[in-house]
C-alpha cells in the first residue's frame, strides 16, 4: 500500500496545512510558516502517537522532508 | 495512539459539544493532535458558537507548543482560543502597560515559570543548603514569586493563573528524601502552601494551578519528555500537552460562561446501582464490595462537590417513598435527604420536573448541570433545554466515580463562606418560606408576618475580605440587577481603593439563619453635590422581605453624610431583570425630567431617607470599615 495519503494526512492535520499542498516531494522550507522548529516537535509526536514509534533525538532533525520522515516509517516497519 | 475510522466515525456522529467532550476524555488512550484536530473542527462547527477565549503566555520555557493543544482543547469546550506568547524569558518585562500581553487584552494570563526563576540557588541541590539558609531561601523565593504576581495583578491581564514546573528527574535524595531532614520535596510542598494561601488571601482573581498534581495525576513519565526538554526547552508530552490544555480550557470556560449551581441527579443506576423499585432496598448494589462501592464512592465525591458551593437536587421516576427508604434505611447510602435542597420524585417528564426545580430555587436552568445514566432522559432533556448541563452516568460502574471529575463548569476557581453554607441557607429558606405561607399571603403586605422573621440587616463599606463573593454577585445576579454590570475582582477591590467610590453591600440574618452576602451597591460620588448609582443588586434568595428597601436607605445615608444630595439611578432592561422593572419608583426615584426614561433621579434634600415606622429590619453598619 502507498504510505504516503496517510502520511499527508497526518501533517496536513498536525501543521495546518492545506492536504493538496504536500507531495511525496515536499520538504519543511515550501512551508516555513507551519513546518517551523516548533511544528516539527508537534510533528515528532504526532508521528509517535500515529505511528506506534519511538523517535531518537538525534533523528528530530533529519524529518524536514516527507521523504525522510517516509524512510523512518520503512527503517521502523510501519507506514 | 491513533483512533480507528470506526472510532472517529462514532465521535463525528455526536452533536452536542458537551458530549463529545465527554467522550474524548473518556478514551483509554491518549489522542495524537491529527486526530484530534478533526473531532475539534467537528466540535467548533457545533451549536452554539464558539466565545472567544484570549490567553496570555509569559514563560520562561518555550511554551508556544502548547497553542495547537490549547485550540483543540478550547473548541472541544466551546471556546475559540486566541493565543499570544510573552518574548521568551521576560517575565517582569512583560509587566508594563505598553507590552503585548497588555495589548492582547487576556481573559487568562499564565505564568509559566520555572523553580530557579524564583531564586538562583535553587539550581543546586537543596540539599546542599544548610536548614537555617534553606528556610531564608524559600522566603526569597516567595518574596520572588510575590514580586512577580503584584506586577501583573496590577495590569488589565485577566484571570493571573501562576504555575511553577515540576522538575523531570524525581526528587534529589530519592527513595529517602520524603523523610529527609534536607528534603527537596517538603520544600517545595511548604513553598506551594504558602504561595496558595497568599494568592487566597490577598490576590484577586488568580489560581496557583498545580503542575505537580497535573503530573501526578497522569504519571511523571507520560506527561513529560526529557527529548522535547532538552531539545527545544519544552517539558511536556503530547499527552501532558493535552492534560494541560483541558485544564487551561476548562479555567477558561468556568471564566467565560455562567456559573454552574446546582447538581441535579438521578436515582437508579446514578446514586446506586440497580433499581430500587424493583430490586428492592436489598437488592440495590450499594456497599463494600464492587460494584456498590464504585456508588459509594461517587456519593462521597458529591459531596465533595458541594464542599464546593454547588447545592444538589434529586430528579428521579420512583416512588417518593422507596427513595425516601434507600436515605433512611440504606446503611450504606451516603447522601441523605438534608443534603438535597429540592427534591422532584415523581413519573413527569425531566425537562418538565427541571423547570419547576429552576423556578423553586429561584434560579436560571443555564446554571443546571444534570446527571443521569440513561439516554432517553439525557437526551430529553438535551433537546429541551440546550442550555442545561448533561453529564451521562457511564454504564460500567467503575467509571461512575469519576464521571463528573473533569465537568469543566464543575470547576471553581474561588470558594467563599456564602459556598460552603449554601446548603443549609436553601433549607432555611425552605422554612422561611413555610412561616410566610402560615402567615397568609406574599411579603409585603401588611408587613407584620415579616417581624417574625426578626430580620437584621449588617451593612458594610468597602469591605476589601469579600472582594471574591461582591465579584461573583456581579456575575451571576441576573434577576434583581438594576444595571446587570459585570466585574471582576480586581475592579471590585479598585473601586474600593477609589475616594470617590462607595463599595456597600449587606447580608440579612434571620431567626432561621443568616443570609452571607446577598446584596451590593456600588455608587459613584460626581462633583456638585451628585452621586450616580451605578450598581444596585441582591440576590433572589431575600427577595419579598423588604431587604432592598432597607439597602437603598442605608446606601442614601451614606451618601447623604458625603454631601450628596442628588442621587441618579439607571435601570437598564435585559431579558432577564423585569423583576426590577419599577424598583426605583418604588424606592422615592422620580423619572429625570431632562433625560429619556432609562435615567432616574432621588433629590434627597426635598425626599430624604428616613426609616419607615414600624419597619421589619433593624439595620446596622459593621464596625470594621473599610478594612
Amino acid at each position: 500500500m502507498n504510505p504516503f495519503p496517510r502520511l499527508q494526512n497526518v501533517i496536513a492535520r498536525t501543521l495546518k496545512i492545506e492536504p493538496s499542498a504536500l507531495t511525496p516531494e515536499s520538504a519543511s522550507d515550501d512551508f516555513p510558516a507551519q513546518w517551523d522548529s516548533m511544528g516539527q516537535v508537534n510533528l515528532i509526536m504526532a508521528l509517535e502517537e500515529e505511528y506506534g514509534i519511538y523517535i531518537e533525538p538525534d533523528d528530530f532533525g533529519t524529518l524536514k522532508s516527507v521523504a525522510a520522515v517516509l524512510a523512518l516509517l520503512e527503517r521502523a516497519g510501519t507506514h | 495512539m491513533a483512533l480507528t475510522p470506526p472510532q472517529i466515525e462514532r465521535l463525528l456522529s455526536v452533536t452536542d459539544r458537551a458530549q463529545l467532550a465527554q467522550s474524548v476524555l473518556a478514551l483509554p488512550a491518549p489522542l495524537s493532535l491529527p486526530d484530534l484536530r478533526q473531532i475539534a473542527e467537528h466540535a467548533a462547527a457545533l451549536t452554539p458558537a464558539l466565545q472567544t477565549l484570549r490567553v496570555g503566555f509569559v514563560h520562561s520555557y518555550t511554551s508556544e507548543l502548547l497553542t495547537p493543544w490549547l485550540e483543540v482543547a478550547g473548541q472541544l469546550h466551546g471556546l475559540q482560543v486566541e493565543a499570544y506568547h510573552a518574548p521568551y524569558g521576560v517575565l517582569l518585562g512583560e509587566a508594563t502597560a505598553d507590552a503585548g500581553l497588555v495589548a492582547h487584552r487576556p481573559d487568562i494570563t499564565v505564568l509559566m515559570l520555572q523553580r530557579h526563576d524564583l531564586h538562583p540557588a535553587l539550581l543546586a541541590p537543596i540539599a546542599a543548603s544548610e536548614p537555617a539558609q534553606t528556610a531564608r531561601i524559600l522566603d526569597e523565593a516567595l518574596s520572588q514569586a510575590r514580586e512577580l504576581v503584584r506586577a501583573f495583578r496590577a495590569l488589565p491581564v485577566g484571570l493571573l493563573v501562576v504555575s511553577v514546573l515540576p522538575p523531570q528527574a524525581g526528587p534529589g535524595l530519592g527513595l529517602h528524601d520524603v523523610q529527609a531532614e534536607r528534603s527537596e520535596r517538603r520544600f517545595w510542598d511548604g513553598f506551594t502552601a504558602r504561595l496558595g494561601d497568599w494568592l487566597r488571601e490577598e490576590v484577586p482573581s488568580s489560581l496557583l494551578l498545580d503542575l505537580d498534581a497535573l503530573v501526578a495525576e497522569v504519571g511523571k513519565r507520560r506527561a513529560m519528555d526529557a527529548r522535547h526538554w532538552l531539545t527545544a526547552r519544552y517539558p511536556f508530552s503530547a499527552e501532558g500537552s493535552l492534560e494541560l490544555a483541558m485544564r487551561l480550557a476548562s479555567i477558561g470556560r468556568v471564566v467565560k460562561t455562567p456559573r454552574a449551581k446546582v447538581l441535579v441527579l438521578d436515582a437508579d443506576n446514578t446514586l446506586w446501582g440497580g433499581v430500587v423499585g424493583e430490586d428492592g432496598l436489598d437488592g440495590i448494589a450499594l456497599g463494600p464490595d464492587y460494584p456498590g462501592n464504585a456508588y459509594v464512592a461517587f456519593q462521597r465525591r458529591i459531596l465533595e462537590l458541594q464542599q464546593r458551593g454547588f447545592i444538589l437536587a434529586l430528579c428521579s421516576k420512583n416512588n417518593d417513598a422507596d427513595v425516601i427508604e434507600v436515605m433512611e434505611r440504606h446503611p450504606h447510602q451516603v447522601l441523605k435527604a438534608q443534603h438535597f435542597v429540592a427534591r422532584r420524585v415523581n413519573w413527569e417528564p425531566k425537562p418538565a420536573n427541571l423547570a419547576s426545580l429552576a423556578e423553586e430555587l429561584n434560579l436560571g436552568l443555564d446554571s443546571f448541570v444534570f446527571v443521569d445514566d440513561s439516554d432517553h432522559e439525557c437526551a430529553a432533556v438535551r433537546a429541551r433545554w440546550p442550555q442545561v448541563e448533561v453529564v451521562q452516568v457511564p454504564k460500567r460502574p467503575l467509571d461512575v466515580p469519576g464521571c463528573l471529575d473533569r465537568v469543566a463548569r464543575l470547576e471553581v476557581l474561588s470558594i467563599t463562606a456564602e459556598d460552603r453554607a449554601k446548603t443549609a441557607m436553601y433549607q432555611a429558606e425552605r422554612q422561611r418560606q413555610e412561616i410566610l405561607g402560615q402567615a397568609g399571603g406574599a411579603a409585603g403586605g401588611d408587613g407584620g408576618h415579616l417581624h417574625r422573621l426578626g430580620m437584621q440587616m449588617q451593612l458594610r463599606l468597602d469591605a476589601r475580605r469579600n472582594v471574591a463573593r461582591l465579584a461573583q454577585l456581579t456575575q451571576k445576579t441576573n434577576q434583581f440587577n438594576l444595571t446587570t454590570r459585570r466585574y471582576d475582582e480586581s475592579q471590585v477591590a479598585s473601586f474600593m481603593e477609589a475616594d470617590d467610590w462607595l463599595v456597600v453591600d449587606f447580608s440579612l440574618a434571620d431567626v432561621y439563619g443568616d443570609s452571607g452576602i446577598v446584596g451590593l451597591a456600588l455608587a459613584r460620588v460626581l462633583p456638585g453635590g451628585e452621586a450616580e448609582l451605578d450598581t444596585f443588586l441582591m440576590s433572589c434568595r431575600v427577595i419579598g422581605r423588604c431587604a432592598e428597601d432597607a439597602f437603598m436607605l442605608g446606601l442614601l445615608e451614606q451618601l447623604q453624610a458625603r454631601g450628596v444630595r442628588r442621587v441618579l439611578a439607571r435601570y437598564l432592561p435585559t431579558p432577564k431583570n423585569v423583576l426590577v422593572k419599577d424598583l426605583l419608583p418604588r424606592l422615592g426615584f422620580a423619572p429625570h425630567a431632562d433625560e429619556s426614561g432609562a435615567v432616574f433621579l432621588r433629590d434627597l434634600d426635598n425626599n430624604p431617607p428616613v426609616l419607615p415606622e414600624n419597619f421589619p429590619i433593624r439595620m446596622e453598619w459593621a464596625t470594621e470599615r473599610a478594612t
